[in-house]
């Protein structure tokens, strides 16, 4: 639904697509006519306004005349008023704290539908494994041993209400939804909270890296994007390397454009911007995309241009394993990630809360969860009750 | 003869500065009372830091987030990281900038405004085109136009800030100067053959001491305000660094529902700072010059 | 006068030019690729130069920057202000129409609030100077001074929204079709720019006030014997007024600047968060038709300051 009241989302067939020479990403959603449910009629800085297709290939759908869809911040304040008011039939991303609680202003209005949907994207720390100081394995290992993900979880859960499922990839079709559980994530040192030991294994891979202490390395340079939440996470970042490591580190918010500049360039040690969508459930699609080479090129989220040596061999491989091999092959990617640290995952799932209003028909159960991304509902088979 | 002379004189300057201290605390308690709360607030700012027991900086990790309690006294933020610390110490980086960028626009302003004022002709019409550009945009919307230029930092917001006052003080110097320039005095500098660098440095410039020291004073406060609306529209210094409108930032855009105590200190802090030195401005307007009154 | 009138007029279009000059140059050396309001920045990276290029030509981006700008202007001219770089890619103008009314009657409700609160303030201090109502409005006005207008409107916020679950309705709708819609959104926003104004009238109408009680021809009246309420509301207000008539019209500069906070912290649908949105897309256009709109308004108000004080006073205008 986000997708579709923003520029991205829009059907336009050759004729339109050839009088922007073939670049789809700049024809106008309100001129391609579409053949969807609905039809974009206008869109403003407040507002995308679509109305019913009539020549949609169901005669008897979409049962609703048209979508006003509205603008509004994410998870604030406003829009748990605004559906409690009455003033909106449906909202996606309403307040956690406002959704859990008992007794908050939601909970008032017996007649709302509540449910919820947990989505398994994920987001990392981004190493720069080529030049800087971290282009050491040992430097990188070091890091991933100290950085908490566990206090990252802590810090960022008030901000998009993150639920941690772990693991490199918690979604696979053939393997059902399979991630590490908490107990197995904490026998491994990397990714479990830091103990004494962990850290003094730490130290000596520092030392394997011809630094005698933390404050020995350079100042690390940490970028990160104009986001609230990823500005909280690298504060995190910087006061744990601190506090574990003895490591100064500077942090730069830079412009998204220029962020992505700078992790082309290699301009950076340490960035957090690492968000790797799944949408695609087979994992060797997205590593392929997130980590590896495509055609040669790094692949469209590899920005940083990672390049490991038989990792995309080994994409390949398992792409092309069956079920029983599946599990082996996937070890050993693991293994690779593992052993080279390119980047550090920092993989979690959050949950969306969704209301709707007592006339909204034909959308989902009431209290109903899934899982995976934006597979709430149809559109078409929903209507108004009033 | 020679060292007694030299050591005379700053007693004598002490001497005087003291007693218009003294006659100004006698004649204008309420001013003065202002004065003392803003020179408490600056002492804090930048003292605090050095006898805080908790580091601004440092998370608590158990403590995310948390209301008032017995040891953190007006709460942590998301970070665990003590309010108070971060108030007092946002504090001492709020007043720097403030201060820096306020001297840095005012000293930009004041000699652009002797300089054309007293040179006056092609340059001075020139010069006047350029400062009416600068003005013809809000404050607020000129800094921001040159923080999207320079980028965040904090020598950038300085210099962003410092910007937006050039041409408000060149405005009020250049009237000095244009007065100045008409007295006798410099007449008779003139037909001595004083350079031109030389009237302008002893005899122009001492002439805006009293308007430049009501500038700066004055115009603290909105300056203060500036960079903190800055701040919460998410431009200016990087993490982890607190300033008073940062931390009202991130209060609103890290969190759904606006922490109380992260929205309500700092912007208690502001409004008590801006008050203070707006009313002793005030009555160091007064005393200073009372024919300024009702120009700023 | 006319001359008068003339001659500010035609000063102010140098101005003016100068300050669209001046946009255009900040908005094109502004780091990053401008490229980034049209595409997905990660995207970006993995394309080739001769892709980007094919790209920036199409958008007109590779041209020499003074036909970039003899572009802008002409859009400017014919009042288009240039078409968005991001969303619907519409022209600005379509923006300025929808969130400019919003703006527009954020300030002039602001300001009839700051008249509304603000003059009577001032007359009952201007009439008992030194007493304690005096003192304690002229602490309460520099008091209002003080409060950052992004804080009130963040404290109203938790209060209406947290406590009350109170929300302003999310879109705003053209005036004449839902009246209470309208209002219902801008009233906040003008609320907390209208008290920091009220402040300032407060100020002005105390001191001009004061002043004008003092002149020899409010004394005849008293001495005539007409009651005092008379002699300040009949005799004395309207000679007070001009300054603080002029000062409302610096005032709208005030507003405009302190807007763009405002309208963040409440989220309200005017110029100032279009403005915010834009520059964090990158969306240049947007941003420097904004500005520039921004600029127009304020620059004219001065003016009308200006022409406002040469109307009352001719020795400025012959000066």
């Amino acid at each position: 639904m986000t997708a579709w009241s923003s520029q991205y989302l829009k059907i336009a067939d050759d004729a339109e697509l050839a009088k922007y020479n073939g670049r789809f990403h700049e024809v106008s959603p309100v001129e391609s006519s579409g053949s969807g449910p609905f039809i974009m009629t206008e869109i403003n800085d407040d507002t995308v306004i679509t109305e019913a297709n009539p020549n949609y290939w169901n005669p008897n759908g979409p049962y609703l005349d048209g979508i006003h869809f509205i603008w509004g911040k994410n998870n604030s304040t406003q829009l748990t008023a605004s559906i409690a008011t009455g003033q909106i039939d449906w909202s996606m991303f309403v307040t956690p704290a406002d959704s859990n609680d008992p007794n908050g202003p939601l909970a008032s209005h017996p007649g709302l539908h509540h449910g919820y949907h947990t989505i398994p994207d994920a987001s990392g720390v981004a190493f720069n494994n080529e030049t800087g100081p971290l282009s050491d394995k040992n430097m990188r290992k070091a890091i991933a041993i100290a950085l908490d993900a566990d206090i990252v979880r802590k810090v960022i859960e008030p901000y998009f209400q993150m639920e941690y499922h772990g693991g490199f990839w918690p979604y696979s079709p053939e393997l059902g939804n399979y991630s590490f559980t908490k107990a197995e994530l904490d026998e491994m040192k990397y990714f479990r909270s830091p103990t004494p030991e962990d850290l003094a294994e730490a130290k000596e891979l520092l030392k394997a890296a011809g630094y005698d202490s933390g404050a020995d390395v350079p100042t690390l340079s940490i970028i990160v994007f104009e986001d609230p939440g990823y500005e909280l996470v690298v504060q995190s970042y910087q006061a744990q390397l601190k506090e574990n490591l003895g490591i100064d580190s500077v942090i730069s918010v830079d412009e998204m454009g220029i962020h992505h500049q700078r992790t082309h360039d290699k301009d950076f040690d340490i960035g957090a911007s690492k968000y790797i969508p799944m949408h695609n459930p087979y994992p060797e699609e997205w590593l392929a995309y997130t980590l590896g080479y495509i055609d040669g090129k790094p692949g469209g989220l590899n920005s940083s241009g990672v390049n490991m040596p038989g990792f995309d061999d080994l994409l390949v491989e398992l792409g092309n394993s069956t079920p029983e091999t599946r599990m082996e092959v996937s070890e050993r990617l693991f293994d690779l990630l593992v052993d080279n640290m390119p980047h550090l995952p920092l993989s979690v799932g959050w949950v969306g809360h969704e209301w709707w209003s007592a006339d909204f028909k034909g959308y989902r159960c009431d209290e109903c969860s899934y899982t995976g991304a934006y597979m709430g509902g149809k559109w078409d088979y929903v209507w108004l009750d009033r | 003869m020679e060292s007694t002379l030299a050591s005379r004189v700053p007693r004598t300057v002490f001497y005087r500065v003291r007693s218009s201290v003294i006659t100004f605390a006698r004649v204008r308690p309420w001013h003065t009372f202002w004065g003392v709360v803003s020179l408490a607030i600056v002492i804090v700012s930048f003292g605090g830091p050095l006898v805080l027991p908790l580091d601004p900086l440092s998370a608590d990790y158990d403590y995310l987030g948390s209301p008032p309690s017995a040891e953190y006294w007006t709460g942590t933020d998301l970070l665990g990281r003590d309010v108070t610390s971060r108030l007092v110490y946002g504090g001492g980086v709020s007043l720097f900038i403030a201060g820096a960028s306020l001297l840095l626009g005012t000293i930009i302003g004041a000699v652009w405004g002797v300089v054309s004022g007293y040179l006056g002709g092609k340059t001075d019409l020139l010069s006047e085109r350029f400062i009416e550009i600068l003005l013809s945009l809000p404050g607020l919307i000129l800094a921001y136009l040159m923080i999207l230029v320079f980028g965040d930092g904090f020598l950038q917001l300085i210099l962003a800030l410092a910007i937006t006052r050039v041409g408000a003080v060149e405005r009020v110097v250049r009237s000095v100067a244009l007065s100045v320039k008409q007295t006798m005095y410099v007449e008779a500098a003139r037909s001595i053959g004083t350079s031109e660098m030389r009237i302008i440095w002893r005899h122009v410039f001492p002439q805006c001491g009293a308007v430049l020291i009501v500038l700066l004073t004055m115009n603290i406060g909105g300056i203060i305000i500036t960079e903190a609306s800055l701040s919460f529209l998410g431009l200016g210094i990087a993490p982890p660094t607190p300033t008073w409108g940062k931390m009202l930032g991130e209060s609103t855009r890290q969190t759904f529902v606006p922490i109380w105590w992260m929205v309500a200190y700092p912007g208690l802090l502001i409004t008590l700072t801006v008050l203070s030195f707006n009313i002793f401005g005030d009555g160091l307007r007064d005393a200073l010059d009372p024919r300024l009154r009702g120009t700023m | 006068m006319q001359k008068y009138v003339v001659r500010r007029l035609l000063l102010a279009v140098p101005t003016l030019i100068g300050l669209t000059v001046m946009i255009f140059a900040i908005m094109r050396v502004l780091p990053g690729d401008p490229l980034v309001a049209y595409l997905d920045p990660n995207q970006m990276v993995s394309m080739s130069e001769a892709e980007l290029d094919a790209i920036r030509k199409d958008h007109g981006l590779d041209r020499p920057l003074v036909v970039q700008y003899a572009d802008w202007m002409g859009d400017v001219l014919n009042g288009s202000f240039g078409n968005a770089m991001f969303g619907a890619k519409a022209p600005v103008i379509n923006t300025i129409k929808t969130r400019g009314v919003t703006s527009a009657e954020i300030g002039i409700i602001a300001v009839a609030i700051s008249w509304i609160i603000g003059l009577p303030v001032g007359i009952i201090s201007a009439v008992r100077p030194g007493s304690f109502l005096d003192m304690f409005t002229s602490f309460t006005t520099v008091l209002f001074l003080a409060i950052p207008g992004f804080w009130l409107a963040l404290l109203i916020l938790l209060a209406t929204v947290t406590y009350w679950g109170y929300a302003p309705p999310r879109v705003g709708v053209p005036l004449w079709e839902d009246p209470w819609n309208h209002f219902q959104i801008v009233i906040f926003p003008a609320t907390v720019m209208g008290v920091a104004m009220a402040a300032i009238i407060a100020r002005m109408a105390r001191s001009s006030l004061f002043e004008v009680l003092r002149e020899d021809y409010v004394r005849t009246a008293r001495s005539k014997g007409i009651r005092e309420s008379v002699t300040v509301i009949r005799h004395a207000l309207p000679n007070a007024l001009m300054p603080v008539l002029t000062l409302s019209g610096v005032m709208l500069g005030f507003a405009l600047g302190g807007s763009v906070a405002v309208e963040v912290a409440f989220q309200t649908p005017g110029l100032g968060r279009s403005m915010s949105d834009a520059a964090i897309l990158r969306d240049m256009t947007t941003v420097q038709s904004l500005v520039l709109v921004y600029g127009i308004v304020f620059v004219l108000a001065n003016l009308l300051v200006d022409l406002l004080y040469g109307w009352i006073d001719p020795r400025i205008r012959l000066g």
